[in-house]
């Protein structure tokens, strides 16, 4: 970096730019990165933007999977993600229209704590490449939102940039659902995702309480384990929702909250299966 | 990009080489911005243009609303030298030194009370309206949900954009 602003035009020469230095402040849509300037809890010292680095945006959908530019934003991923509708409706659900016109992404991961999109992509399985000078390398997301070290946010090293997000297509419903003061801009209580893989027999969900870190529910997944061709008992699903209550930490209205959301989700994925038995 | 000789870094960062912005139409320098410049800093205390108004600085309240090319942007979030080459537009650059419908009909309605959040609400209005001339209720109210107003509510600039939309539908099935 030649001076204390980078403005690469390519993905090439954002990595070189990070690599001549690893601790520049990366600026994508700026929705928190801006906030947190402003409020003096973070130095504009070396600023790298990514406003210029046209392989960050927009996605590709390939055989078995979608590949998602770092820079897509919420916008974007609202209006044209009709085959993972559970990332659709959580970029329609977060923020205001203009900060989802800014907020991307790469920039929900790079934060970590909180972000709608988050629970979605745990859901969803999917894999967060990361390039650096040292090429590319993919993390599972929740590989990703495990700190690298004490006081991280993420296993992002020093030099790296997320690039794009991998997410498995699979067959049968994706649900998001969100519960918040009010609809626009505040902050989420509580966001949850579920997945259901059909071809895996699996379903799989995940959730945020408050500022905390996303994490699966292996516990309520277990009880759907094999999914039953009939669907769960009303005591199965019972036991599922309980259990996605028990993952939303101590606090007793998330917990209801993570309760009620699960059994809805739960309903609107199975009746979304019955509704289309076929392939998609 | 040459590094000027900048005095001690305070907020916001070292001092870039002057710029161009895009704003309104017209070509303007910025010089003496600093690297961590908000956009909503660059046009409302380095440019002047006070129409832009600068309430939470947390990209929660709206007032700072402008266009960036056609899109509705908090300028408090957008760092301010990447909106260089595309085109700012504030509420003094729409409609050309007239009201635009939407304001206008913001007068008849009874919309404006202390007008802080009104330039927001008009361009967020031209934003939706240019993309979408005949929205419907639901449609206008998530485009302006994003916008705080804090004295006369959202009943009546609801009402003004509708009204506005109405004109328009009613202007395209004539053509």
């Amino acid at each position: 970096m030649q001076n204390f602003l980078a403005a690469p035009t390519s993905l090439a020469e954002a990595v070189a730019e990070l690599t001549d230095a690893p601790g520049a402040l990366i600026v994508a849509g700026g929705t928190d990165v801006m906030v947190d300037l402003a409020a003096g809890r973070r130095r504009a010292g070396e600023i790298l933007t990514l406003a210029w680095v046209p392989e960050l945006a927009g996605w590709e959908q390939m055989p078995g999977e979608a590949r998602l530019g770092a820079a897509l934003t919420c916008t974007h991923a609202a209006a044209t993600l009709e085959f993972l509708p559970a990332l659709a409706q959580a970029a329609a659900a977060m923020g205001t229209p203009q900060v989802r016109n800014a907020a991307t992404l790469g920039g929900n991961l790079a934060s970590a704590a909180g972000g709608d999109l988050l629970p979605v992509l745990l859901a969803c399985e999917a894999t967060v490449e990361l390039a650096s000078a040292g090429g590319v390398r993919s993390l599972g997301v929740a590989d990703f939102l495990r700190p690298a070290r004490p006081g991280a946010r993420t296993a992002l090293r020093p030099g790296e940039l997320i690039c794009a997000v991998r997410v498995p297509l699979v067959r049968g419903a994706q649900e998001f659902c969100r519960v918040a003061v009010r609809g626009a801009d505040a902050p989420a209580w509580l966001s949850m995702a579920l997945v259901l893989d059909v071809d895996a027999a699996a379903v799989r969900l995940a959730l945020v309480s408050g500022g905390a870190v996303p994490v699966r529910v292996a516990a309520a997944e277990a009880v759907l384990a094999g999914l039953p061709a009939e669907g769960p008992t009303p005591d199965v699903a019972a036991e599922f929702a309980r259990r996605a209550g028990e993952a939303a930490g101590p606090d007793p209205y998330r917990r209801h909250a993570a309760q009620v959301c699960a059994g809805r989700l739960l309903a609107r994925a199975l009746g979304a299966a019955l509704a289309e038995p076929g392939p998609r | 990009m040459t590094v000027p000789q900048a005095s001690a870094p305070d907020e916001g960062g070292q001092v870039l080489p002057p710029y161009v912005l895009t704003v309104d139409g017209s070509e303007l320098d910025v010089a003496g911005a600093r690297v961590g410049d908000s956009l909503l800093t660059v046009l409302r205390d380095r440019i002047g243009l006070a129409v832009v108004k600068e309430g939470c600085r947390r990209g929660t309240c709206g007032a700072c609303a402008v266009l960036v090319d056609a899109e509705l942007r908090n300028a408090c979030l957008v760092l301010a030298v990447t909106a260089s080459g595309r085109r700012v537009t504030t509420a003094n650059g729409l409609g050309g030194g007239q009201l635009t419908d939407v304001a206008r009909a913001m007068t008849q309605t009874g919309a404006v009370q202390c007008g802080f959040c009104i330039p927001a609400m008009v361009l967020a209005a031209a934003a939706l309206l240019a993309e979408r001339p005949s929205a419907h209720e639901a449609a206008v109210r998530e485009a302006l949900s994003g916008i705080e107003c804090r004295c006369a509510g959202y009943g009546r600039v609801v009402e003004a954009v509708l009204a506005a939309a109405r004109v328009r539908a009613g202007a395209g099935e004539e053509a």
